[in-house]
């Protein structure tokens, strides 16, 4: 240490700079590395925790939310062909997005829910990884929105237990409760019942 | 080792190494066949073993470029005339190469364990190709004694002489002979110059398959979404004729109103101008899209495609050693190299075909001095042919060795007991023949270390099934024997007809279909309530396609029925469907994995607007009619319902696709007074299983398209199957193999020897809970 506050007095220039490269080259230890990879994915994690991106759809009288990293994309509605000896009522058929040919789910069988008669926006929403994607026809998307975890309200117990089921919690907006969905879940119940 | 975009210069090593390896074991076969050819095949040879020393250099693989310096150093040596490649040498030159490329198929990290591991057999090598270089040197440049050239007495001593001693250096394989240009050789192995590939070859790089399969998915939608600009013209023209409607109407009104209009008018004028030209533009867009978006998914759909020969690029070398080890003399030739495969069809043969080809070297070919006592030239000629024929890509292997006998082919179906002796005598041609594809037949009398194995013909039938293919053999006894593989030039495009069933759209393969056909009500008869029409002399029954594929029925019969004819002269079926759409060529998708096995469902597509639908499973909808008809579940009349159920005996499923072990098993059951029904293989019992409720299922192991073992996983993935009860029966008796069926799920395990001692019935009794 004594050699670097050596060095300010310029007496050796070159001697003082060997120094520095000495102390900025030197090896790192194994337990400074992990400290660090600790604290910058600690901060990462902050971030996760604070906010949510959530993509706020509507299927008959209900507003349901999915986790942006979950929903992928949404998608103007296609045609959905029905699938034979594949009788499980939360498939829909098959669809084509984008090239791929994805099943799609009946959300509204799977919740209990009404869909619109005609509903004046029906939308796709593109969900899971990409090998294990689905499309969800709603009747309405409304858009992204962030919200702050902590504002996320656990379901009340009045809700429907098929609903609580999917629901891993509340998002109020206005006077109006969006049900957020339990993304993991829905994709094994989906993905179950496609065999 | 610095990193170039993803890629180490590993990779690129690598990758460059594969590359003059094959071309480097190509060229060494090739002159091995003509040495005359020297001067010339050696070039391409010096360059591919320079470029391998470059490289290994860069990345600073000394022990690489050691061995690629000794190999260029001898092809420098032939070239000069200072040394006659001998077929001991190729040898050595082989091993070179094959140490070079297993080091291209080595991760990076493995790079100090390789050398540890080679590190003496390449010094080995390289002391054996610079050594006999000395030799040939001595012999040519001092031109001394005879005597004193080396003798195989030596060859054993390598580590304890020292290289330098030139005479009797440390060769390895006894077969290096004093360089005479037409080395006697136990083995000869020529391979018929049928390409002049490496020239013509156009550059070629790597293309991970997924991605390839993405890029088509979106090359398809860009010609999609091309089409849709049509829709955008369409609403400008109705655009222009509003304004033209408009522009009348002023017309009218200015001759009643005057000036104040004109202007109005003009701009309307101007108006209709720029939207006709902004039409005019679209127009030529559109034009020009189409056809770009076509190319490009042609362009797409073709990069599938690869010359045959790319597919055996091992084969030459593969017999070359095989007829060196058996001591025989075999001349390879390749034809048809160029014929154009379908990717996934090339990788799907490589393994049925060494299997073939190593079968015709090991049992098919004689032996030099028994082909002589034949009249027959020693050297046996092995053909590998590929050719487009009939829609079908035909692979033949042809050889002129002994044929099969068909007597002791005979002889041994009896011993074995499959069928008995008159009925032996009986069997001729493909049908005698196709014994050979049984499970556990071999026509050697002893399983040879050589194309034994384990790995049966059997396999070989499999394999070329899965892929739609079909195997046939001929043969004549002293003249030889042809291998004929029959597979579909390509699984990524089909030719379908289009029908609607219940307002879906299906795609059935053309090449599957006898007839597709209108047939008026006034024509069709019934017997026992069955539907049927006249055909050709015969009578076709009639089915409800939406009946069978599970979908609700549409109502009523109309004025005249849209049939589609499937199955051969052995059993033909009328399919009804709604209606006819047409027909398309159709790019085949894999089914979503998640569905798992879909009865009747080979793969899916898209249509021209995008939307997707299903290409039928044409033999599996057969061979489902055929079970379904059997035990009354279709009945083929106006109004069939698959599931339809009645109280009944105990059912059982028996998978097997040996026709007499499935004979037995079923007459054994059936005496037990139980109902059985039959299928062929996995994917044939899984179907059966969708359709009816069986109370057991006794399956076989080795069977085509779906095995036992994933039969019984499949089946207890599946909440209806998880407790259905299975017994395994298999020809396969080890600890190992019977431990795999139970881990897959199965109740009990049995060999095929157990129908004999009575465990298979008392095993039944036992898990059905039936009194003896």
């Amino acid at each position: 240490m004594n050699d670097h506050h050596h060095s300010d007095d310029g007496g050796d220039a070159t001697s003082s700079r060997l120094a520095m490269d000495r102390l900025l080259d030197r090896p790192i230890s194994s337990e400074a590395l992990d400290e660090n990879t600790r604290l910058v994915g600690q901060r990462h994690e902050e971030v996760e925790v604070d906010e949510l991106t959530v993509l706020i759809t509507r299927i008959g009288d209900e507003w349901l939310g999915f986790d942006a990293c979950f929903a992928d994309r949404v998608h103007q509605p296609a045609i959905i062909r029905r699938v034979p000896h594949r009788n499980s009522e939360h498939l829909a058929g098959v669809a084509a997005v984008d090239g791929e040919i994805v099943p799609a789910a009946r959300l509204d069988l799977l919740l209990d829910l009404v869909r619109d008669v005609a509903p004046a926006e029906p939308r796709f929403v593109v969900v899971g990884p990409p090998d294990r994607r689905w499309v969800i026809p709603v009747d309405e998307v409304e858009g992204m929105i962030r919200v702050p975890r902590a504002s996320i309200i656990d379901p009340p117990t009045t809700v429907s237990a098929s609903l609580h089921r999917h629901t891993v919690g509340l998002i109020a907006q206005g006077d109006r409760l969006a049900a957020l969905l339990d993304s993991d879940r829905l994709l094994d119940l989906l993905d179950g019942g496609l065999r | 080792m610095s990193d170039l975009g993803g890629f180490s210069m590993f990779d690129l090593f690598r990758e460059e190494a594969e590359t003059h390896c094959a071309s480097l074991e190509t060229g060494l076969l090739r002159l091995e066949a003509n040495p005359t050819d020297g001067g010339v095949a050696i070039e391409p040879l010096m360059r591919a073993a320079h470029s391998v020393k470059g490289a290994a250099r860069i990345i600073g693989l000394d022990i690489a470029v050691g061995l690629a310096h000794a190999m260029e150093d001898v092809f420098v040596a032939v070239q000069d005339g200072t040394e006659v490649l001998v077929s001991g040498r190729v040898d050595q030159l082989l091993a070179g190469t094959d140490l070079l490329r297993s080091l291209s198929k080595i991760d990076e990290k493995a790079i100090e364990g390789w050398s540890a591991e080679h590190g003496s057999k390449i010094a080995e090598t390289i002391a054996g190709l610079e050594g006999s270089m000395t030799v040939t040197e001595a012999v040519v440049t001092e031109d001394s004694a005879p005597e004193s050239a080396p003798s195989p007495e030596l060859e054993a001593d390598a580590t304890e002489t020292p290289v330098e001693e030139s005479a009797a250096a440390p060769v390895i394989d006894a077969a290096v002979n004093p360089p005479a240009p037409s080395a006697v050789d136990a083995s000869t192995v020529s391979v018929a110059d049928s390409s002049r590939e490496q020239d013509e070859e156009s550059r070629t790089v790597r293309v991970d398959s997924n991605r390839l399969e993405r890029m088509m998915q979106l090359a398809g939608e860009v010609m999609i979404t091309s089409r849709r600009f049509q829709g955008i013209r369409e609403q400008a023209a109705d655009f222009d004729q509003r304004l033209e409607g408009m522009e009348s109407g002023v017309g009218a009104a200015m001759r009643d109103q005057g000036d104040p209009l004109h202007a109005l008018r003009r701009e309307i004028d101007d108006g209709r101008l720029a939207v006709t030209g902004l039409i005019d533009d679209l127009d030529g867009l559109l034009r020009r899209t189409e056809e770009i978006s076509a190319d490009l998914y042609g362009q797409v759909l073709g990069s599938r495609m690869r010359p045959f020969e790319d597919g055996g690029h091992g084969f030459p070398r593969m017999i070359r050693d095989l007829a060196k080890k058996l001591g025989k003399k075999v001349r390879f030739e390749v034809q048809g190299g160029r014929t154009r495969v379908d990717r996934e069809i090339l990788a799907s043969l490589e393994a049925p075909l060494t299997h073939v080809l190593r079968n015709a070297v090991d049992h098919g070919i004689e032996l030099p001095e028994v082909r002589r006592a034949a009249g027959k030239a020693e050297m046996a000629t092995l053909t590998l042919e590929a050719r487009h024929h009939a829609g079908m890509l035909l692979v033949r292997v042809r050889e002129d060795g002994g044929g099969i006998d068909p007597e002791s082919l005979r002889r041994r179906i009896v011993e074995r007991g499959f069928v008995d002796e008159t009925m032996a005598g009986r069997l001729e041609g493909s049908e005698l023949y196709d014994f050979l594809f049984l499970p556990g037949f071999s026509t050697a009398a002893a399983i040879t270390e050589v194309s034994g194995r384990g790995v049966g013909l059997d396999v070989v039938k499999s394999m070329v099934h899965e892929v739609g293919g079909a195997v046939r053999v001929e043969s004549a006894l002293g003249v030889g024997t042809t291998f004929e593989l029959q597979l579909p030039v390509t699984r990524s495009v089909v030719r379908a007809a289009l029908v609607e069933v219940d307002g879906e759209p299906f795609g059935l393969p053309l090449a599957r279909l006898s007839r597709v056909t209108r047939v008026p009500a006034s024509e069709i008869t019934t017997v026992e309530g069955r539907r049927q029409f006249q055909h050709e002399g015969s009578m076709i029954g009639l089915i409800r396609f939406a009946a069978l594929l599970g979908l609700p029925e549409t109502e009523g019969d109309p004025d005249v029925e849209s049939v589609v004819v499937i199955g051969d002269s052995t059993g033909r079926c009328g399919l009804v469907v709604d209606r006819f759409l047409g027909e398309q060529d159709l790019v085949v998708r894999r089914l979503d994995p998640r569905f798992g096995r879909m009865s009747h469902v080979g793969a899916a597509a898209m249509l021209e607007d995008g939307s997707p639908l299903f290409i039928l499973d044409v033999e599996d909808v057969l061979k489902s009619i055929r079970q379904l008809l059997g035990d009354g579940r279709l009945r083929g009349t106006g109004r069939d319902r698959v599931s339809s159920e009645v109280a009944r005996a105990k059912r059982v499923l028996v998978v097997e696709d040996s026709i007499t072990v499935r004979e037995v098993e079923r007459q054994i059951l059936a005496q037990m007074g139980l109902e059985v029904d039959t299928a062929v293989d996995g994917v044939d019992g899984w179907n059966a299983l969708q359709a009816g409720q069986y109370d057991l299922v006794v399956t076989d192991i080795d069977m085509p398209r779906m095995n036992g073992i994933e039969l019984v996983t499949t089946l207890r993935a599946d909440e209806r199957f998880k407790t259905i009860p299975v017994i395994v029966v298999s020809y396969k008796d080890r600890e190992a193999d019977r431990l795999a069926g139970m881990q897959a799920g199965a109740d009990a395990y049995l060999t095929k020897g157990s129908f004999r001692e009575g465990s298979f019935v008392t095993t039944v009794r036992d898990i059905l809970g039936i009194e003896a």
